[in-house]
């Protein structure tokens, strides 16, 4: 895998945000370890995460932000102004007094990439601010990571999360897993807990996670309740429910409707790492995309997880072999994060009796086909989990007829782009499928397009060199060659836009474009050569291989 | 004779008048005198004056030295006099306020004990004041005062004349034995001192609040922009977008109860919204123009929050009489008419009363270079701009058949209006007036008064068009007023005229004389620009404001939380810097203040900047992340 900072001895993440972040931040700190074993690790987060990170293997330093604190200052005014910038101040020359020759960015947050200009370290991946206080992404990782949370692009991204920040701080080992230590003490405690439910069912023990940290990714309680009721009933099973403090009313929302006998509520009841060793004691999580899913994984539970509205199974799956994930297959998704969903049905796509079904298919072994004995649902996918020869996640669709395979056909093709552009992996040249040379897609006009408008661009840059070189030539000569280039890059835009499959390249492009760096004109009009060239480059391997594919 | 003798008859003569022989006396005195005149002339001058005449102020002998007493009271310390001088300065001098000070005045010379320790102590410029002559004098003959008197960059004997060269960053120190010699005088000097100190010192947020509609709203702006000359914090609560509102119920409702009803209604409902903007972004001092909507409810909840209240009365108090319910709402009513107006709103209960009259915005009333199409419709030979008021019926109907243009609302529809009247009587706006003032030849300013049939012999006040054209140097015929020559000199600056018939004669004279007519416009408008622009006016004004309120304005400024921020602030010099920078700007002391003028893409920030930034970037985050929560919720 192509790296820029291979070797790496006194490393700093910045990972600020929430506990599915930080678990999921595991393989990449394994990863630092098996290539560095003498790397120091110290993990920046938020003050309510820190008691997280002594969960965490080869986490060596915390460092807690008291976000809390500096809010609640500022939230005064006045003097709590100074309260908070003084805190601030301290933090900055603590962490600077540790001489990280190294730092990852994990969030995407602008007071993150701000800290991490502060620190001045001078070797960073993922997020971080120029002089002027911009927002800079400096590895392509990083890069792609944004265009892919760009809403429209995220149908054509297979690439999981974990994979791309671990790519970001250029780590290739790593397990294929995430991590997390459960002590004896926390399991004796999960053990009397599970005793105290006094279950009278004597088949498996299964958690259910039903509350998420969106509403519309939580499955309605009236769907809950019959899937609860099976599990129970048919299967003998034992459940215990799990969440937050916060989430007991949908629980018992839902208890109200299936009834309460061999349902335990461990809601509120447990600390995270009580938690994760009552996961641990269970066969199986059935949950949405949630920090709960991560914690399973973490401590070897599989889970079947339902991505409901918002949730993409590639993006943020569950990372580890062998889970189940369910896809809804809805036009309005995955849909748009920040906006309200009045009617989520995408809900309705899942059923309770075929949940139930899934997740006892899967307690009873590795689930590699739909069983049998079970209808294939329509729209929606029922992927398996893995990992494919590079050790990046990826999902296997079990019932692969129900997707488009136009867009199955993109994500392969872009995955392969990724990998070969970014990782430098080398792609098998295989000759384009012959029942694909007289194939008409609209895309391939698109693809033209972009490839076209990429080369002229690198023209104009080339022209642009000749002008800045020459210092006879006139102002118009260089307004005009501006122009071309504004033309030029707002036709990609537009093509991105035109024909949604280009949307990734596209903004990968723009991105690359935001950031490049520096003030000597030749070496910004190199850099943007460079980036016209990325993207004809590139262009031409996503039609290669969608042609291939076809 | 032994110490044991000499002692207890020091302490026996302490606290006794101590009869100096003649002659060191004189020696004395001479020695100071010569200082005093080389020094101080002035100071000298009112001291020879008084040399000869009987003192009503003694020496009193004391353990630590002489000690003056005027009319039984002690100048200084009774008992030691030099140490408890030094206290007294000391006690000064460790408020930074005064040990910062470039220049230190001293209300009370005494004997000059801790005026001596003062000059000991302070690298700062010192003047005195003292009130008494006889004191002062006193002093002269008891002690040698050589070293002090060639010490003081300043020296004022007596209540005749106040010190000219302070420096602007002066403080008053005020001796507790002086104050009771001539409190009057003193209220005099703390007003003198203030005055100047204010506009330097401090930096009060001041509110103009104006009417919804009317003849005074543009006021509102000339005084904004005045106190902005003044470089002071200002802002403008302009409430004229709610006066199509109030017009409204006027076309709805027609009986008079009703209407008044619905009227005292709407004027809460706006009072209410000047006393949130107040909530939103406070204000020191709120300058309320006449008719400004305020209720009594919201000033006093205004005045309850220590807001300084001011009402500037620009009206005749005869014809609008509100003051009689007002004027105990407001600390400070400032009026354009003299005498009774004063005494009388003064007994309605307000805190002081003064005569300010109005004045120009040179910015906006200026001369113009019109086109020649902007001439054929605003000019004229004869012109009239105001409203159709009774005495002004009477004088301009003798007008048909003359090349008089009258310009404004509320003229009859009828001869000879109907031909006189431009533009169907619509309201005009300053730009429109001003280009008139300046496209007329002879620009006729008549005083409304709605009982007289012609010029009111009685009239006092002189209204806002006066300055205005005379600040346009546009020539008028202005009636007579007995104020106007305080303000502006009939015949040389402007034409006064005393009747109908008057006016008829003046314009016959003076519509052939086109360069008389500029030579007196030019005048009237270079008096204008030396005395009559608002922004002299409202230095006036708050001039009058900080001499009485200095030290409350100065300790609400102390507890500001700014300072509080600066003086935190002090080991990290940029966050600091800002902070100040902040405080003079008026902000409040947000996170927002701070960061504003930190543009990303406007060059390196600095460490401070980005540490500024992040907090910024850390409460949007926050925010944004509640507000998904939220919705998540939902």
């Amino acid at each position: 895998m192509k790296r820029k900072y291979a070797e790496k001895n006194n490393i700093l993440l910045v990972n600020i945000t929430r506990l599915g972040d930080m678990l999921q931040a595991t393989p990449t700190i394994a990863g630092m370890k098996m290539e560095n074993p003498n790397c120091r690790i110290t993990v920046l987060v938020e003050k309510q995460f820190a008691g997280i990170c002594d969960l965490l293997p080869n986490i060596d330093d915390v460092v807690a932000l008291d976000l809390g604190m500096v809010v609640r200052a500022l939230a005064l005014e006045g003097e709590g102004i100074i309260d908070a910038y003084k805190y601030i101040d301290e933090v900055v020359d603590k962490l600077k007094s540790k001489n990280f020759d190294y730092c990852l960015n994990m969030s995407n947050s602008a007071y993150t990439a701000l800290l991490l200009k502060m620190l001045d370290i001078k070797r960073h991946g993922g997020w971080t601010s120029d002089d002027e206080g911009y927002r800079v992404i400096e590895s392509d990782w990083a890069k792609l990571f944004a265009s892919c949370v760009y809403h429209t692009n995220r149908h054509f991204n297979t690439l999981n999360l974990v994979d791309i920040f671990r790519c970001s701080a250029d780590v290739e080992q790593h397990p294929l897993q995430l991590q997390m230590k459960v002590d004896d003490a926390s399991v004796d405690y999960a053990s009397n807990l599970l005793n105290e439910f006094n279950f009278t069912n004597s088949g498996p023990l299964i958690a259910v996670q039903a509350g998420a940290s969106q509403g519309k990714r939580q499955w309605s309680p009236n769907r809950f309740a019959p899937f609860l009721r099976l599990l129970r009933d048919k299967y003998n099973a034992r459940i215990v429910m799990t969440g937050t403090k916060s989430e007991l009313p949908i629980i018992e929302s839902i208890i109200q409707k299936s009834g309460a006998d061999n349902i335990g509520v461990a809601v509120g009841r447990t600390s995270l790492v009580q938690l994760g060793a009552l996961l641990k004691e269970c066969k199986i999580l059935v949950t949405g995309d949630t920090g709960t899913m991560h914690m399973s994984v973490a401590v070897g539970t599989p889970v079947v997880a339902m991505f409901l509205a918002s949730a993409l199974g590639f993006e943020t799956g569950p990372y580890s072999d062998g889970n189940i994930v369910l896809q809804p297959i809805i036009s309005c998704g995955p849909c748009n994060p920040t906006k309200h969903c009045s009617r989520p049905d995408c809900h309705d796509l899942i059923e309770p009796e075929f949940l139930a079904e899934i997740t006892m298919a899967r307690i009873a072994g590795d689930v590699r086909k739909i069983p049998a004995h079970l209808m294939s649902p329509k729209n929606l996918v029922v992927y398996r989990t893995c990992f494919d020869d590079k050790g990046f996640y990826d999902m296997e669709a079990l019932n692969p007829e129900v997707q488009d395979s136009r867009v199955v056909k993109f994500r392969e093709a872009y995955r392969k782009v990724w990998l070969n552009e970014l990782a430098e992996y080398p792609v098998q040249d295989q000759a384009p499928n012959r029942s694909a040379l007289g194939l008409y897609d609209s895309f391939f006009e698109g693809i033209q397009g972009v490839v076209s408008v990429a080369q002229e661009g690198q023209q104009a840059i080339t022209q642009l060199l000749q002008v800045v070189a020459d210092h006879r030539a006139p102002a118009s000569a260089l307004r005009e060659v501006s122009e071309k280039l504004a033309g030029v890059d707002k036709a990609i835009e537009v093509l991105g836009f035109r024909h949604p499959e280009l949307g990734l390249l596209t903004r990968m492009f723009i991105f690359a474009k935001e950031n490049i760096s520096g003030s000597d004109p030749t070496s910004l009009a190199s850099q943007m050569g460079d980036n016209y060239a990325s993207l004809a480059r590139r262009g031409l391997k996503l039609s290669n291989f969608y042609k291939q594919l076809n | 004779m032994s110490d044991s003798i000499i002692n207890p008859m020091i302490q026996a003569a302490a606290g006794s008048p101590v009869p100096r022989s003649p002659s060191s006396a004189g020696a004395i005195l001479d020695s100071n005198l010569s200082v005093l005149r080389q020094r101080f002339p002035r100071a000298a001058g009112v001291v020879l004056e008084s040399l000869n005449k009987s003192a009503k102020a003694e020496v009193i002998l004391t353990l630590e030295g002489e000690v003056i007493s005027l009319d039984g009271n002690c100048q200084d310390h009774p008992d030691k006099p030099v140490s408890s001088g030094a206290v007294w300065v000391e006690r000064y001098l460790r408020d930074e306020r005064f040990s910062e000070a470039s220049g230190l005045l001293i209300y009370g010379f005494g004997a000059g004990y801790h005026v001596e320790s003062l000059l000991k102590l302070t690298k700062a410029a010192v003047a005195v004041i003292e009130p008494s002559v006889d004191v002062f004098i006193v002093a002269l003959k008891a002690r040698d005062l050589r070293n002090v008197l060639n010490s003081l960059t300043e020296l004022c004997v007596g209540t005749g004349f106040l010190p000219e060269n302070l420096p602007n960053n002066f403080e008053l120190l005020i001796r507790p034995q002086a104050q009771v010699i001539n409190p009057e005088h003193l209220v005099k000097v703390k007003r003198f001192a203030y005055e100047r100190r204010g506009f330097t010192a401090l930096r009060p947020r001041i509110g103009v609040v104006g009417p919804l509609m009317g003849g005074t709203l543009p006021i509102m702006s000339y005084c904004t922009r005045g106190f902005a000359a003044l470089n002071q914090l200002t802002r403008e609560i302009d409430l004229s977008g709610f006066s199509s509102s109030f017009k409204e119920i006027r076309k709805l409702l027609r009986l008079d109860n009703c209407r008044n009803n619905a009227e005292n209604n709407y004027a809460q409902l706006v009072s209410s919204v000047v006393l949130e903007s107040l909530n939103e972004n406070p204000v020191d001092i709120l300058i309320c123009m006449a008719q400004a909507p305020l209720t009594p409810a919201v000033l006093q909840e205004i005045r309850k929050r220590g807001i300084i209240t001011v009402l500037w009365f620009v009206e005749d108090y005869l014809r609008f009489t509100y003051w009689r319910e007002m004027a105990k709402y407001y600390d400070y009513i400032f009026t354009i008419q003299k005498g009774e107006c004063l005494d009388l709103i003064k007994s309605a209960g307000a805190g002081e009363v003064h005569y300010l009259p109005l004045a120009a915005d040179t910015m906006i009333h200026q001369p113009l270079q019109l086109s020649i199409d902007e001439k054929v419709r605003w000019g004229s030979p004869l012109s009239f701009v105001g409203a159709g008021y009774y005495n002004r019926l009477q004088v301009f109907s003798g007008f048909a058949n003359t090349p008089l243009k009258i310009w404004g609302t509320e003229w009859p529809d009828m001869k000879p209006f109907r031909d006189l009247v431009q533009e169907s009587g619509r309201r005009l706006t300053p730009e429109e007036y001003i280009k008139i003032f300046n496209a007329t030849d002879i620009n006729i300013n008549l005083h409304s008064s709605a009982e007289r049939g012609d010029v009111d012999p009685g009239g006092d006040f002189v209204n806002p068009r006066t300055f205005e054209l005379a600040s346009c140097a546009a020539f008028q015929l202005v009636d007579e007023r007995t104020l106007l020559p305080e303000v502006f000199e009939a015949g040389k600056e402007v034409v006064t005229f005393k009747d109908s018939a008057d006016l008829k004669e003046k314009i016959a004279y003076y519509s052939n004389k086109p360069e008389e007519r500029k030579r007196i416009a030019d005048a009237g408008r270079a008096r204008v620009l030396r005395e009559h622009t608002y922004e002299i006016r409202l230095k006036q004004m708050l001039g009058l404001i900080y001499g009485t309120r200095f030290e409350f304005l100065h300790n609400k400024q102390l507890s500001s939380p700014w300072n509080f921020m600066i003086r935190r602030a002090d080991k990290h010099p940029e966050l600091k810097k800002r902070c100040q920078e902040a405080f003079e700007r008026g902000d409040m002391p947000r996170l927002e203040s701070l960061v504003q003028g930190i543009i990303t893409g406007q060059g390196k920030l600095s460490d401070t900047e980005q540490k500024l930034l992040f907090l910024h970037h850390i409460t949007s985050q926050i925010v944004h992340m509640k507000k998904e929560e939220k919705k998540g919720q939902a």
